[in-house]
């Protein structure tokens, strides 16, 4: 299967020199048909283009080589100022070596000695240490490792000793004893603690990080114990924290920024103060739930010091849960905590998410004013107490209050008795809020109440079913509602504008969802900004409801994509969802190639991220088999949509896309072969599905009239017109009466209309039909649609013999269909219908007496059969 | 000393055994040289690979012919490999292994710096690379372990420059191909 090297090898040398553009040209004609040879290459180009891998730092002059010689350099055995004997080396790293040694006098003990590698400024380390070293010395604390002494060894090195601390660092000790949330938090506590100690004494540790807390255990109880203290400060504060030593001569980075505070990679990178050490805490804390760091530890590796430190300052991490939700390692996560995989971001959402993000504010004034403070909120939400750093809202403490109290939450069934009762507890609880400010939050918890009820939540993945409720009424009183009622914060508003934004467009309302996305759009991005969850939703929404899919609407839902990538991460289940959504638009756009390859990333992106079986994965498989099937390649059809549908089954009973899925796989599950036969059984196993549809969804359901078009569609195709006219009756009327006049499926519908009625040779209907479908296919680029409908009304005119005008019809829609089949690829149902249209064309040329004009036609047939 | 300049020699004329010898005498030199050179490191400054291995030649083999040079270089990226894959193994071992007091400050490494598991990551799959194209991983070990310049790697292996730099591009995609792909 290996392709000849030196092929490779030159094809390599060639397109790594080109840029991206040229490089996909190239490659798709050198690799035309040799698909290993392709992936080959494309996975070196991929590796190519990465920059700053370990293979662009030789090793001359790097960290590697210096500690290897420092390390060779000093051996067992050595007595270190006379006092200390090494006897193992237990640590190693670019600043130096960590040895267990032997003290002799004035007592005998194990002591750990840290080697501080030749090159730094001994004398001004040794002075800073100095400085402090009074205060360390008054610190006594069960949770901090004493530092016993320093000085400078026989080649002049300086060199820390410290209490031995047998343990393992935090992090590692808490997966490996497989620590339960809470107890992880009971840890996190007594590091708190020990860091409030320290800052009571005036010292700041600067540097910490789980490797330097060591957890033992006494009585096998977890004991932490926090190391170094002091030590960051005597090295960093001139060798590590300025730009100027942060670049070694290869431009590598000394430290490690992942635990930096913003203000220690600042201007002025010196103005530490203990909030510093908070933050520090935070990213602790945020390691200890979810396994990374805030700022991942991949990214800062692959970019520049100056990246990095944007990152720092700039870049808002995504909250715990939400980290957790969209990682990989999931499973093992939980397992790491001994929690369900499904339940471990919802245990952490909510208050952890709040104690964690308020420690890591970027504004440290806005972070804990103590460790203090922090363990405190910690202790809170481990009693089951409200904690300080959630957004203080009425239905919050409420909440924790009946949990606490074990009071029934009662099932409220209107949106006035929960602000009623809101305001009688406020009053019972006693709860002091400014007037207006209370008044706010209640608004927004009692609007989210109304929504989550009768509009469902703001999670795009989740199917709305209304049933067989008039769903347009419900919508279209809380606009009314909305409209009179001028006292709401504009946020609030927007909100609620957006949630019926989205529930007018499932509708097909789109001018009417305009009206409410727009205004809703332009106040969150000014209230909440352009990367919030709830911006990009909204944004994502607008996208479907304009009213072209023109360069504009693509560019909107790229710019979505990108910022989804940087905020929510390239595998997070949205993004993956707008990304097959930019597959669909370039669909829409008859990019059919383009279109492939990104739906293709979307699945792989899914499988890879959350496996074969999660909801993003088997939606994008059936994407892609829609996809595939007008391409004509039934077997990769097949197979996706069998293994989607295998999938499926493993989905909660009651998830209602289980029930979309099968009319899905209907489709694609069984190999087609276009005959008037195939399309019958499609349309029967259609049928059978549509009381199940009627049941779950209800009769007016937008999922329940896609069934309904795929019957019509199906027998129609197969010329069984008797059959089709029902079902294209009641699709037409409900689109008409439900949906705005220029959806879509209301296009669809008008046409698949016309077909049948066509085929009933009801001439004066189908006209009218196919009349009312031509410029709205025109203006929604339905290119297939509208090559289909001039057809059609082509042959309306022809069954009437007026051949002037069905000429012109003919000859356009012959060039768009088969334009459109050229670029797809063509069936044996569609080299059929392409025949029938070209017998058509021959049989006008003629009766017009057009001898030249048949003969064309003839010829084009001729073409066609070759295929 | 004489050892050395007879192995290189021998090895010159095709002799595997010679330069099987000549690698640990190479590989103790470095290290001696190394362990002297840093005890006596000025502060700022940065030890050089390639130094260390021009150094090493000239203790071991004096002023010898071009030839013997080149030999040399190839058996010194050896050696070099060889230093650094042993010590990544070794703080490997002490990083997962033990429960003693461990990094904490010295740990604060350089994020850019290469890891026990990049480095035997990189050693792993050159060497799958040197069975597919033992010339090219030849390269990268003159290049990457012993930090010759382009100029140099491609003297030693007697390759134009502009070829050297071509090898390089490909075996640096195929090489971290290999260690993304993981095997």
């Amino acid at each position: 299967m290996h392709n000849s090297s030196s092929q490779v090898e030159s094809l390599f040398a060639a397109a790594a020199e080109l840029s991206a553009e040229s490089r996909k040209a190239f490659l798709d004609r050198e690799c035309a048909g040799q698909e290993a040879l392709r992936r080959q290459l494309d996975g070196l180009l991929r590796a190519h283009d990465r920059v700053d891998h370990p293979l662009d730092r030789p090793v001359a002059g790097h960290n590697e080589l210096e500690a290897t010689c420092l390390s060779d350099a000093q051996s067992v055995g050595t007595l270190i100022a006379g006092r200390y004997k090494l006897l193992e080396q237990i640590g190693d790293g670019g600043m130096g070596t960590v040895w267990m040694a032997e003290q002799k006098e004035p007592v005998r003990r194990l002591v750990a000695v840290k080697l501080i590698k030749a090159g730094m400024d001994s004398k001004a380390v040794l002075a800073r240490f100095e400085a402090e070293r009074q205060a360390l010395a008054l610190m006594d604390h069960p949770n901090i490792a004493k530092v016993h002494d320093a000085g400078t060894d026989d080649a002049g090195r300086p060199f820390f000793v410290m209490e031995l601390v047998k343990g393992l660092p935090l992090t590692e000790y808490c997966d490996a004893r497989k620590l339960f949330v809470n107890e992880r938090l009971d840890l996190f506590v007594q590091i708190c603690s020990a860091v409030q100690h320290a800052h009571q004494k005036a010292i700041i540790h600067r540097d910490l990080k789980p490797s330097n807390v060591l957890v033992t255990e006494h009585d096998g109880r977890p004991v932490p114990k926090v190391i170094d203290f002091g030590l960051a400060k005597a090295i960093n504060s001139s060798q590590m924290l300025t730009d100027r030593t942060l670049h070694t001569a290869f431009g590598t980075v000394v430290g490690t920024p992942l635990y930096m505070a913003p203000e220690q990679v600042g201007i002025n990178a010196l103005d530490v103060d203990t909030r510093t050490d908070i933050y520090a805490l935070g990213v602790i804390l945020y390691e200890l739930l979810t396994g990374t760091t805030p700022l991942e530890k991949a990214r800062f590796k692959v970019a520049a010091w100056e990246e990095v430190k944007r990152l720092i300052r700039e870049e808002d991490p995504p909250r715990p849960s939400t980290r957790l939700s969209s990682d990989k390692t999931l499973p093992s996560l939980a397992a790491c905590r001994q929690v369900d995989a499904s339940k471990l971001p919802s245990l952490v959402r909510g208050d952890l998410d709040w104690i964690v993000m308020k420690a890591l504010d970027k504004d440290r004034s806005r972070r804990y004013e103590t460790a203090n403070g922090l363990a405190k909120d910690v202790q809170r939400y481990l009693k089951g107490d409200a904690v300080e750093a959630c957004p203080p809202t009425l239905a919050y403490r409420l909440q924790k209050a009946c949990r606490k109290h074990r009071v029934a939450i009662l099932t409220i069934g209107a949106f006035a008795g929960v602000l009623l009762i809101s305001t009688v507890l406020s009053l019972t609880f006693g709860i002091r809020a400014h007037h207006a400010e209370m008044k706010a939050r209640q608004e927004t918890e009692a609007a989210s109440f109304l929504l989550d009820t009768f509009l469902g939540t703001n999670d795009e993945h989740e199917e709305l079913t209304v049933g067989n409720v008039p769903f347009t009424t419900v919508v279209d009183r809380a606009v009314k509602q909305l409209d009179r009622d001028t006292e709401r914060l504009p946020l609030t508003v927007a909100r609620i504008r957006a949630r019926i934004g989205r529930a007018y467009a499932i509708l097909g309302k789109y001018p009417k969802a305009r009206q409410q996305i727009q205004p809703a759009l332009e106040v969150l991005m000014d209230e909440l900004g352009p990367n919030n969850l709830e911006t990009l939703n909204c944004q994502e929404s607008l996208v479907w409801v304009r009213e072209s899919w023109d360069e504009k609407t693509e560019a909107i839902l790229l710019d979505v994509l990108e910022r989804r990538r940087k905020v929510q991460g390239p595998d997070h289940p949205d993004t993956i969802r707008t990304l097959s959504a930019v597959a669909w638009m370039r669909f829409m756009n008859n990019d059919m190639v383009k279109a492939d390859s990104l739906l293709r990333d979307a699945l792989q992106l899914a499988v890879a991220g959350h496996g074969d079986d999660s909801v993003i994965a088997i939606r994008c498989k059936m994407r892609l088999a829609a996809f595939i099937a007008r391409k004509g390649k039934h077997d990769e059809c097949m197979r996706l949509a069998q293994e989607a549908m295998a999938s499926g089954q493993k989905l909660p009973s009651d998830d209602p896309y289980r029930l979309f899925l099968k009319y899905g796989a209907n489709k694609y599950a069984k190999p087609a072969t276009g005959t008037s036969e195939d399309n019958r059984r499609v349309a029967e196993q259609d049928v059978a599905l549509l009381p199940e549809f009627k049941d779950v969804f209800g009769e007016d359901d937008p999922r329940t009239l896609v069934l309904l078009d795929d019957i019509t569609l199906h027998y129609a195709q197969g010329k069984w017109f008797d059959e089709a006219e029902p079902y294209s009756k009641t699709l037409l009327e409900k689109r008409t009466q439900l949906f705005e006049r220029d959806d879509r499926g209301r296009l669809r519908a008008l046409w698949l209309r016309g077909l049948t009625l066509l085929g009933l040779k009801k001439i004066a209907e189908a006209k009218e039909l196919f009349n009312e479908a031509i410029p709205l296919a025109r203006s929604k680029r339905e290119h297939i649609i509208l090559g289909t409908t001039l057809v059609g009304l082509g042959e309306c005119l022809l069954l009437e013999e007026n051949y002037a005008e069905a000429e012109p019809k003919l000859a356009s829609g012959y060039e768009m269909i088969r334009s459109y089949f050229k670029n797809e690829g063509f069936s044996a149902h569609r080299l059929n219908h392409v025949r029938e249209v070209l017998d058509d064309l021959v049989a006008v040329s003629e009766k017009l007496g057009k001898s030249e004009a048949a003969e064309h036609w003839r010829k084009e047939k001729e073409r066609l059969e070759q295929f | 000393m004489t050892d050395v300049t007879q192995l290189l020699e021998a090895a010159h004329r095709g002799d595997q055994q010679a330069a099987a010898k000549l690698l640990p005498l190479v590989y103790e030199e470095l290290r001696n040289l190394a362990a002297a050179r840093m005890s006596s490191e000025k502060p700022g400054q940065t030890l050089q690979a390639t130094a260390l291995v021009h150094e090493a030649y000239l203790k071991l083999c004096g002023d010898r012919s071009f030839n013997d040079r080149q030999h040399f270089f190839r058996v010194a990226a050896e050696a070099m490999r060889q230093i650094l894959i042993d010590r990544a193994r070794r703080r490997q071992r002490i990083q997962h292994g033990g429960d003693h007091q461990r990094v904490g400050l010295s740990e604060v490494a350089s994020i850019a710096e290469t890891t026990p598991d990049d480095m035997l990551a990189l050693d792993e799959a050159l060497t799958r690379f040197t069975e597919f194209d033992p010339q090219k991983a030849e390269l990268v070990k003159l290049r990457y372990f012993a930090g010759l310049p382009e100029q140099d790697a491609a003297d030693a292996l007697g390759i134009s420059r502009a070829t050297a730099s071509r090898y390089w591009k490909f075996a640096r995609a195929w090489l971290i191909q290999a260690m993304e792909s993981g095997s």
